[in-house]
């Protein structure tokens, strides 16, 4: 499983990887939360514009004035210009009255500093500090100081890691977001030619296969909507469905009218530091991938640390040589720090027949133009550090998040309270908010997919799918006691 | 372009002001003067609210021109439904009422009307009533109270709130938006109590708050502040500097407890120019005699000075029995106005200041090339663009107000008249010199000359910017 490897790679406390962070006991916030954001990047920009969305007062602090100039004009936030070091700063944001402060701009030292600085002008507040560089992820007595052991740390590079592991395991889906270490996950496939699950309607076509997998939300030309019972699925169409551990991958792929590679070969294009694990968890998972890399003493760096990987001392735009390489049973990886490099040698890797190509990109405009260019899925830092983080903004309550979609859709993790409107009563006869429903629920530690009779009970976890723009307080009912 | 949703505007400004017309109605009804141009009026406006139904759909996006359409549209919208209580009563023909109506939405106060005290109360409470939701402002009420606008308010707000900088108080537009209408209808309150405590009636006290903190300038009396006690032209002297006081600075000491707005640049000029005028004119036009006091002549020198420069436009003495001299310096301040941000008109002090460090670096340049200027302003760099559109809208005010100047000689009007008329107008402050003075009104006015005025009253209100881009065509090319 991606988390264990992260864990142990990452330093061994549980708490520190996104993947399995419990709710610190800090003080939850009902009503308006006051957020500071440190850094206006792509990060910081994408979260502040979410945390907005939901009701809350976000302050950023930001010293680049063309930046300042950008978000004023676009987002519902305020915007302090000057130096984060700054007291003067620091207190016309409020830091000291902040409820969460996000500490992300693109610098580990930075942020670290920033974190310190917050920290101490702010006993109370939640921090979350973005961090990549493995030196301090890994440092353990640096998180058990003082000023730093309750601050949340998260990774988008970490994030975006365990989603290209979901993702290359599923093989032929565009998205994958994994919950409770990897026991549910939902996946989102274009719907090929040859499903038999088109043209019929879902009630008459789900029967056909597995009970461990639902469909959840369908994409429809860029229409998101909840399908019925009585939907037919068109050729095209991108749907999520909630696959449990255990199911039949070659099955389940092959609903999809897709072909499942029992020997998949994966092409790595040049994986900068913090994605290097990539290629050390695919060893673990028994595949022998290979990689390029055009830095001739950075090869042999990797040489020395990789066992099983084939490690190739060339050009990744050299199409003799990804000739050579790729073939029809080929899953390629891009994801190099430049987006346009993963763009272009993701659509070369497809044209010269790889199977999948996957690549990280964070530009709006370059992710919609994807799917129509054979970059079958995508791996956003910024989306991936957005869903992390979510769970943070509201009430505590929610255990673990993640967005699909380029965000239209939110998965959301949540514990049952007694007494909450699910709890007690068979799911057919709840009135959900429209667009809203059960992905998937744990009971007594197992991962199910509901059905109609099913009955929930307090404590039980259950997996969320809800629209984007439903602000999460109209969920409080689900799953919160009734006052 | 984002129509419906500029057009779901427009029905929630109409549903306010329905909502506005019922004081009047009340009043109206309990004074048993006639009702049916104020139950029209609001039957009208109720009408064109239904229109809400129609946008349901509409996206909450809103770029730069939307916001432009939307107060665009606002304004000839508000405009509109202000003029038909005049114009159902049968005591004023369109264009009359529409001068009327602009004067009042845009906080000027010069009228049409001769003998104000003949009219019935409601209408006169309409007029007030005019004056007070258009010193704050319509779109940015619309923008406190729709929960729907996000960050497209933000749009809003700044096509329609005065200033060089458009800085939100808080994160969020609508919390802005209702934290400056807050503060608003607190100082209009505090400020009815201050006259009903000096001697007015509720009625009149109501009135001549909308219109002092609004820094409109429409009385309900002939004499204006004429007629009423000293106590409550001292009032009116206070309640009409504080209303031509920044918004910003209003928050920061009113909601938290800041006491260092005095260092503000421009609230030190603003003072500074209310003081230094106020004194020098209470002592060239109010000599102490027998029959006037020091007091009387402070008052005198200081109620002029602040009415005109805040933009109000009230009178407590015919200012044109002034030395000339004291009254072209009266003329004078109606150029800055007062400060940006506030409910008041003119290009604002801020601009002046502005452009006068402008004035200084250019000369610092020119003695010494090597020496790095910059302009400041509260100890910080003030941004290019802001620079920028200073200069563009102090020569724009310049060119509306000289072509205005000459269109109404060529209407008939002398050239002292035309000139103030067009500055008066400009500036939303009132009263001219000549035939438009303090005791005068614009009844006389051709009708060509009116609409003049009335387009640059709006021009004046909206700061030029907003109103021109709606009428080139390159706005309207998506």
């Amino acid at each position: 499983m991606a988390g264990n490897i992260l864990s142990t790679l990452f330093g061994t406390n549980p708490s520190r990887t996104t993947a399995t962070v419990p709710i610190p006991a800090q003080k939850t916030v009902a009503g308006v939360m006051h957020v500071v954001i440190f850094g206006a990047g792509l990060v910081g920009t994408a979260l502040g514009r979410h945390i907005a969305d939901q009701g809350h007062d976000v302050w950023f602090i930001e010293s680049n004035p063309e930046t300042v100039h950008k978000l004023r004009e676009r987002y519902d936030v305020q915007i302090v210009q000057g130096s984060a070091e700054d007291p003067k700063v620091l207190e016309e944001a409020g830091i000291s009255r902040a409820d969460l402060v996000l500490v992300v701009t693109n610098f580990d030292k930075t942020n670290i500093i920033l974190t310190l600085i917050a920290r101490s002008l702010n006993p109370t507040a939640r921090i979350i500090m973005r961090l990549r560089g493995e030196e301090y992820l890994n440092n353990k007595l640096l998180w058990q100081s003082a000023n730093l052991a309750d601050t949340v740390i998260i990774s988008p590079e970490h994030s975006v890691i365990e989603k290209a592991m979901a993702i290359l395991e599923v093989q032929q889906a565009f998205d994958v977001a994994e919950f409770a270490d990897g026991a549910i996950r939902v996946a989102g496939f274009r719907l090929e030619e040859d499903s038999p699950l088109i043209g019929k309607p879902l009630k008459e076509a789900v029967p056909r296969f597995d009970r461990r997998i639902l469909v959840v939300t369908v994409d429809r030309d860029g229409a998101v909507f909840v399908p019925t019972g009585n939907t037919a699925l068109r050729i095209g169409d991108r749907v999520f469905v909630t696959v449990l551990a255990g199911v039949n991958m070659a099955a389940l792929l092959s609903v999809f009218g897709k072909e499942y590679r029992t020997q998949p070969k994966f092409v790595l294009a040049p994986l900068p530091e913090p994605f290097f694990v990539i290629a050390k968890e695919l060893e673990a998972k028994g595949h022998e991938p290979v990689l390029l890399e055009p830095d001739f003493n950075r090869c042999r760096e990797l040489a020395a640390e990789l066992k099983e990987t084939v490690i190739i001392h060339g050009d990744v735009a050299d199409t003799g040589l990804l000739q050579r390489i790729v073939n029809k049973d080929t899953i390629f990886l891009s994801v190099t720090p430049t987006q346009e490099v993963n763009f272009l040698v993701s659509m070369l890797a497809r044209k010269l027949g790889a199977v999948r190509a996957i690549t990280m990109m964070d530009n709006e405009a370059y992710m919609a133009m994807a799917p129509s260019l054979d970059v079958d899925a995508v791996l956003s830092p910024r989306l991936s550090a957005v869903g992390a983080i979510l769970r943070y903004i509201h009430m505590g309550r929610i255990l673990d998040s993640a967005m699909l979609l380029g965000g239209q859709i939110n998965l959301l993790l949540v514990e049952l309270e007694s007494g909450s409107k699910l709890d007690g009563i068979p799911i057919r006869q709840v009135a959900f908010p429209s667009g809203v429903l059960i992905a998937a629920a744990i009971q007594a530690g197992r991962a199910v997919v509901p059905h109609g009779e099913m009955i929930l009970h307090a404590g039980d976890r259950v997996l969320l799918v809800t629209p984007i723009l439903k602000t999460l307080s109209t969920l409080n009912e689900l799953i919160v006691q009734k006052h | 372009m984002n129509f419906l949703m500029a057009l779901r505007i427009q029905s929630v400004i109409a549903a306010m002001l329905a909502a506005f017309q019922l004081p009047a109605l009340l009043l109206a009804f309990s004074l048993g003067e006639p009702l049916q141009y104020h139950v029209l009026s609001f039957l009208f406006a109720c009408g064109l609210a239904l229109g809400y139904f129609y946008t349901l759909k509409a996206s909450t996006d809103l770029c730069a021109r939307d916001g432009v359409l939307a107060v665009g549209l606002g304004w000839a919208n508000t405009l509109f439904l202000g003029a038909l209580p005049y114009v159902f009563s049968g005591r004023l023909g369109w264009i009359d009422a529409l001068f009327e109506s602009t004067s009042g939405f845009t906080t000027t106060g010069s009228s049409v009307l001769t003998d104000i005290e003949a009219w019935p109360q409601s209408l006169l409470l309409w007029r007030s009533t005019t004056q007070w939701l258009g010193g704050m402002g319509m779109l940015v009420l619309a923008t406190a109270i729709l929960p729907f606008l996000g960050a497209g308010g933000l749009q809003i707000m700044k096509a329609e709130v005065p200033g060089p900088s458009k800085d939100k108080l808080v994160p969020r537009v609508a919390t802005t938006a209702r934290i400056l209408w807050s503060i608003y209808l607190f100082l209009t309150l505090l400020c009815i109590l201050a006259f009903h405590v000096s001697g007015m009636t509720w009625l009149e006290a109501v009135n001549h708050a909308f219109t002092s903190m609004a820094t409109g300038g429409f009385s309900t009396r002939n004499a204006s502040f004429g007629v009423f006690s000293p106590a409550a032209q001292w009032w009116a002297v206070f309640f009409m500097t504080v209303a031509g006081i920044n918004y910003v600075l209003h928050y920061r000491l009113l909601l938290k407890g800041d006491l260092a707005i005095h260092r503000d640049d421009e609230l030190r000029w603003y003072l500074g120019i209310i003081l230094g005028v106020g004194l020098f004119c209470a002592w060239v036009a109010h000599p102490i005699t027998a029959e006037q006091d020091l007091e009387t002549a402070l008052r005198q020198g200081l109620f002029q000075v602040v009415t005109i420069i805040t933009t109000t436009g009230y009178a407590s003495t015919d200012w044109e029995t002034w030395p000339l001299f004291a009254q072209l310096v009266l003329v004078g301040v109606m150029i800055p106005g007062s400060m940006a941000g506030s409910t008041a008109g003119g290009i604002k002090v801020v601009r002046l200041v502005i452009a006068v460090r402008i004035f200084s670096t250019v000369v610092n340049r020119m003695l010494m090339p090597e020496r790095v200027v910059m302009v400041k302003l509260n100890g910080r760099e003030v941004d290019r663009d802001i620079i920028e559109s200073t200069v563009a809208l102090v020569s724009a005010a310049a060119v509306a107000i000289i072509l205005g100047t000459i269109i109404l000689v060529g209407l008939g009007m002398d050239t002292g008249s035309a000139y103030s008329a067009a500055l008066t107008a400009f500036s939303n402050v009132g009263p001219g010199i000549g035939s438009v003075g303090p005791m005068d009104n614009f009844a006389s006015v051709h009708d060509l000359g009116k609409i003049l005025l009335a387009v640059l009253m709006v021009l004046g209100r909206l700061e030029v910017f907003t109103l021109i881009m709606l009428f080139l065509p390159r706005f309207w090319r998506s």
